[in-house]
């Protein structure tokens, strides 16, 4: 315990000013260095290791002035061990700890782990599939299949699913994800390599994992959750780069399947577990931070093994969780279409997660710990980490946007390596839930959804007229930037027919 | 006096929430959350003493300081909720090792609850945060903000 102290304030040179001066931040304080990337220069304020980056156009600068994203990067630049930068996409917003749309690499194995760094909602993230038909081909049949997905796939608000999985099963999925899924007939092999980290984080240990995480999750495992959690029927309307949609199997009018949620209350309840373990360990570290949501502790710390050891159980849990709604949705596409109907898995990416991924730095090779919180990866092209068949151009980057506005499939480049192959997660709020309930009344964003041909299937209202569109960034101005800064390339643009959200 | 209310979060749930003492801070805070978990709750005839539903056990719990203690009594809370499908009203608080109302010293409580089932809850929340919190007496009146991941 005195050595880790004195290991990590010998390896950090840790001289932190207790008493930090906030400077009220404007937009002179950052530099400009390119039309889509500020920085906040390390002088800014004396706690900081590293600058802070933002990439974000000049139109879009004012949104990240109205929260308290700036602030929370600027903090997240003062974790012990980070590396380069600490990164903000253009989703940027107001979180806890990190900015939602943040990134930060630490140095393996002797930086921090960030509970705060990863969020409550563990793994949260997205998976899409594709079927063969274009949208006239089923028309006829989407309100039906919007039925049948809602009745498969609850939101896990009310009793649950009314299967309650026992501790044992529960600890099977935490520690196998995916694979033992797929082995007991759920699923096809293929949908195992079409996944980030094959559905699997090899490191989890159920042990780590507390009972009352794993009561939370005993009857939430293909549920859907509430919030900006949903599941889309959509269509292709836009091909921007022919060769790889091919690739990606996409194809102009053809309807897809995009399905956004994470690790339910079994990850929220992990996350909270883990901050009141680490929070009072700060002083056996000599760690003083400016937010306490930045939560964090060395790697190798025995605090530090854990979380990384249960973040990756409950990692398992959300991929687990999307599968099988994967699972019960494809039940609910056989039973409108026919048997013959099938969707296959594109690619499923996490966007709030730790994980452990090799750099060169400074012309070093070196393996850092990369928190992405509202981030997603993007491996570029011959990327041994990415399915083989997309290895010849590049991983598939999934970019959902708002309730009933356009989502995205970009590919990943290798100019986002300058921020540890990361690009945006969606739209990034702009609106309180509250503000949004107040401006439009769920009634009212049905309609409007509906008069543009939308199907729209939710049993609140209120959680319809919290996710209301203009809650939102504009999610195209947002891809444009990461575009346009070369962290990733369009390759389709997809808009919803039918929206099925949890609550 | 107001028990809570709601202020602007641009993506969670932010709450400002009062006490003329801080058991009674405490208690409201409680009720806060089980107010956004189930509107409704109150309507329901909590269950009888030996049912499943109700929290007979008082919770124990000791934090590092007062603002963590909030936080792990409504994280008990709020998973307690979601395993058993209630929500809970604070019927009994004990705070302990709390010299002068220090707000650094590690306080312990004792609680105990009255719990009402529901069939279905009006929000998820994921959990309790310590975004902005800093309990406090201001004007005679124990506060703090409070925000909900939601």
């Amino acid at each position: 315990m005195v050595i880790w102290k004195s290991v990590f304030r010998r390896c950090f040179g840790i001289a932190i000013i207790f008493d930090i001066i906030k400077t009220m931040l404007t937009k002179k304080d950052l530099i400009k260095i390119t039309d889509y990337l500020w920085e906040i220069p390390k002088s800014f304020r004396a706690d900081m290791r590293v600058p802070a980056r933002i990439y974000v156009s000049e139109k879009m600068l004012a949104d990240v002035f109205r929260d308290k994203s700036l602030e929370q990067l600027i903090n997240t630049a003062t974790l012990p061990g980070i590396v380069k930068y600490a990164i903000a996409m253009p989703d940027a917003h107001e979180g806890y700890g990190f900015c939602i749309g943040g990134v930060a690499a630490t140095k393996f194995p002797d930086g921090v782990i960030s509970p705060g760094g990863v969020g409550y909602d563990q793994n949260c993230g997205v998976r899409l599939l594709i079927s063969h038909y274009t949208e006239k081909e089923i028309k006829s049949h989407l309100e039906k299949l919007a039925t049948e997905i809602q009745k498969e796939v609850p939101s896990g608000l009310g009793r649950g699913r009314q299967i309650k999985l026992s501790i044992a099963e529960i600890d099977k999925i935490l520690e196998s994800g995916i694979p033992c899924l797929v082995n007991r007939g759920y699923g096809e092999k293929e949908d195992i390599e079409n996944c980030e980290h094959q559905g699997r984080m090899e490191m989890a240990d159920p042990s780590c994992v507390s009972e009352m995480a794993k009561n939370r999750g005993r009857d939430q495992v293909g549920t859907l959750g509430s919030g900006n959690h949903f599941l889309e029927i959509q269509k292709v309307t836009e091909i921007f780069d022919e060769e790889i949609a091919k690739a990606f199997g996409l194809f102009k009018d053809q309807v897809v399947v995009m399905i956004h949620t994470g690790s339910r209350g079994l990850g929220h309840q992990n996350c909270t577990d883990y901050l009141r373990i680490v929070i009072p360990a700060y002083p056996k570290y000599g760690i003083k931070l400016p937010d306490k949501e930045l939560a964090c502790v060395p790697f190798n710390s025995p605090e530090g093994q854990r979380f990384f050891k249960a973040m990756s159980a409950a990692c398992n849990f959300a991929w687990a969780n999307r599968h099988m709604i994967m699972h019960y949705v494809r039940q609910a596409w056989k039973s409108v279409l026919g048997e013959k109907a099938n969707l296959k898995l594109l690619y499923d990416v996490a966007h709030n997660i730790a994980k452990i991924e090799e750099y060169e730095v400074d012309g070093e090779k070196m393996k850092l710990i990369v928190h992405r919180k509202g981030a997603t990866r993007a491996f570029p092209a011959g990327h041994p980490e990415i399915p083989e068949k997309y290895r010849g151009v590049g991983q598939p980057v999934i970019i959902p946007g708002s309730m009933g506005t356009a989502s995205y499939v970009l590919v990943g480049t290798e100019k986002s390596k300058e921020v540890w192959y990361t690009v945006c997660h969606g739209a990034g709020r702009t609106m309180s839930r509250h503000a949004a309930t107040r401006a439009l009344s769920g009634q009212e964003v049905v309609r409007n959804l509906e008069s543009r041909g939308i199907i729209v299937k939710c049993y609140s209202m209120k959680g319809i007229a919290e996710e209301a569109p203009m809650a939102y960034k504009n999610i195209s101005e947002v891809v444009e930037v990461v575009h346009n800064a070369g962290l990733s390339r369009r390759v389709a643009r997809l808009i919803p027919l039918a929206v099925i959200k949890g609550e | 006096m107001k028990k809570y209310e709601v202020l602007e979060h641009p993506a969670e749930l932010r709450l400002m929430i009062y006490g003329k003492t801080i058991e009674e801070l405490f208690i409201n805070a409680a009720e806060a959350m089980a107010n956004i978990l189930s509107s409704k709750f109150k309507e329901v005839q909590p269950p009888k003493v030996d049912s499943q539903y109700l929290e007979v056990e008082p919770l124990k719990i000791e934090s590092v300081d007062l603002n963590s203690l909030l936080v792990d009594f409504l994280s008990e809370i709020l998973a307690k909720s979601q395993i058993n499908k209630c929500v809970y009203l604070v019927s009994k608080i004990k705070i302990t090792q709390l010299p002068n109302y220090s707000i650094t010293k590690s306080p312990s409580l004792e609680a105990e609850f009255i719990g009402y089932p529901v069939e279905h809850f009006d929000e998820d929340i994921k959990a309790v945060t310590y975004e902005d919190l800093n309990i406090q007496k201001i004007n005679g009146i124990w506060q703090t903000i409070l925000v909900f991941d939601i």
